[in-house]
């Protein structure tokens, strides 16, 4: 089944998505996602890619996995077909609680656009809610 | 109770290559970037 893609597969990821990984001593210390516009993000663009799902374990925090992920992931989007200039994006969504987040956004020079609400179905979407 | 509200941001052209072009730090961790796909999802499942 290498390379085969179920249909939810698509639901959730879209058309194209990557998996970004930091390994440290052998150990999986951060994953991360890049994908496309799926029904779960209706406001994403056809040639956006999104990165999120990021998780960083607790003990190691605080050393730049994170941002070295995102960097990883605009080097991939941008040498990727889906790149087009003066179209494409990369959207990031970041919990309005998570200020060390929020700031490593503006920091590097993301742009807030507005807010996203998660809705509660068993398979969220995530829609506008507000539009700056 | 977690709010289940997110900030929207969005770059693109000059800011995303200039994000892009940044240095990272690969002492301590190596990055590694995979097509997502059921052999990815079999191997993070077995780790």
């Amino acid at each position: 089944m290498v390379g085969a893609q179920p249909l939810y597969w698509k639901l959730i990821y879209g058309e194209e998505a990557y998996y970004i990984t930091a390994i440290s001593n052998g150990k999986i210390v951060h994953r991360s996602t890049l994908f496309s516009r799926n029904p779960r993000h209706p406001f994403m663009g056809p040639w956006d890619m999104q990165f999120g799902g990021a998780f960083t374990s607790p003990k190691a925090r605080r050393k730049g996995i994170f941002m070295a992920a995102l960097v990883s992931a605009a080097n991939k989007f941008i040498a990727s077909k889906r790149y087009k200039i003066d179209q494409s994006r990369l959207i990031l969504l970041v919990r309005s609680e998570n200020q060390i987040t929020n700031k490593i956004a503006k920091d590097l020079g993301f742009i807030l656009k507005g807010q996203v609400v998660k809705s509660k179905f068993f398979l969220p979407a995530y829609n506008l809610s507000m539009d700056l | 109770m977690r709010k289940n509200i997110y900030n929207y941001f969005t770059c693109h052209d000059e800011i995303l290559r200039e994000i892009a072009l940044r240095k990272i730090e690969t002492e301590a961790f190596s990055i590694e970037v995979q097509k997502l796909g059921w052999w990815v999802l079999s191997h993070s499942i077995g780790n």
